[in-house]
């Protein structure tokens, strides 16, 4: 303490929190960066991850973000059959919510296996749909998703 | 319970983003602190409330934030180290009129910022009449003038 100034300076403590500081605009950095590459999810090189179901694609985020709207796309492979069947596992309903379908699937039902959706494509052409899904828990969700009875694990990020 | 959670948890990351930032942040209000204390703001509205505006769930938040001020006030004076983490430590800038760099630097402050509350507060004109500045844990600078 300076004489004559009646100051609590604890200076000791200052210089270590100056330090801390610095770390701390380093850890700033960190997240930007994260959030640029897409590692906090909503769009960047690493926001989105891909599964195989057979010659099928699942498009889905790597990381989501808690009750924020977002999509799964599935890359239907062409096939002689004119329905195709998609099956999100019952850890995926109860832990994410299905907002939309797109195209209109022509049956949505639940099963005790989980909600089957099955739309209506032109045979021996590739077709896709896109599903609007948004995470009613944070926390890793891994779940199963099906296309034409094939099964894809996938894992989403959710954060809070 | 999730609007208690929320408003927690904003709480102490705005708490640590502030506090970990610098007071250089706090000591002089540019147009720009200004515009990103309007954008905090509103970004921060979003995660506190979520998809509910409802006033149950504006009033639940609001006693929420003031609750944990309230505690948060009461630990400070009880627990010394607790109210040094979170309010931190004045710092004595300039001593007989001699600037002290090292402080001034890491502080990311300047000479003319000293000057410029010398000449508000005391209406002082150089450097050699500031007995002692000392930036303050509100973020100001307080300017002691020498006799």
């Amino acid at each position: 303490m300076p004489e004559g100034l009646q100051l609590d300076e604890n200076r000791r403590f200052q210089e270590r929190f100056w330090q801390a500081e610095r770390w701390a605009w380093g850890f700033f950095a960190l997240i930007v960066m994260a959030g640029l590459l897409g590692l906090t999810g909503a769009g960047g090189p690493f926001a989105r991850s891909q599964a195989s179901a057979g010659a099928s694609q699942i498009d889905y985020p790597r990381v989501a973000r808690w009750q924020a709207a977002d999509r799964i796309t599935i890359s239907f492979a062409p096939h002689a059959a004119t329905e195709r069947k998609l099956l999100l596992s019952r850890r995926f309903r109860e832990l994410i919510s299905l907002q939309d379908a797109q195209p209109h699937p022509v049956r949505w039902e639940s099963t005790a296996a989980g909600e089957e959706l099955t739309f209506l494509v032109r045979p021996n052409e590739a077709a896709s749909a896109t599903l609007r899904i948004k995470p009613e828990a944070a926390g890793m969700i891994e779940s199963i998703v099906s296309v034409d009875g094939i099964a894809a694990n996938t894992v989403i990020l959710v954060l809070p | 319970m999730e609007t208690v959670l929320r408003g927690l948890a904003i709480y102490i990351v705005l708490l640590l983003i502030v506090r970990l930032s610098g007071r250089r942040t706090l000591a002089q209000m540019t147009p720009f602190d200004l515009v990103l204390l309007l954008i905090v703001a509103e970004t921060t509205q979003q995660a506190l409330l979520g998809d509910d505006f409802s006033i149950a769930n504006a009033v639940l938040l609001i006693v929420t934030l003031f609750g944990i001020d309230i505690a948060f006030s009461h630990l400070k004076t009880r627990h010394a180290g607790l109210g040094l983490l979170i309010d931190g430590t004045p710092t004595v800038l300039v001593s007989h009129g001699k600037p002290n760099e090292h402080a001034l630097k890491r502080a990311r402050m300047s000479v003319d910022d000293i000057l410029e509350a010398a000449r508000v507060q005391q209406g002082l004109e150089r450097l050699e009449q500031v007995k002692y500045a000392v930036l303050e844990i509100s973020g100001e600078i307080s300017i002691v003038p020498r006799d």
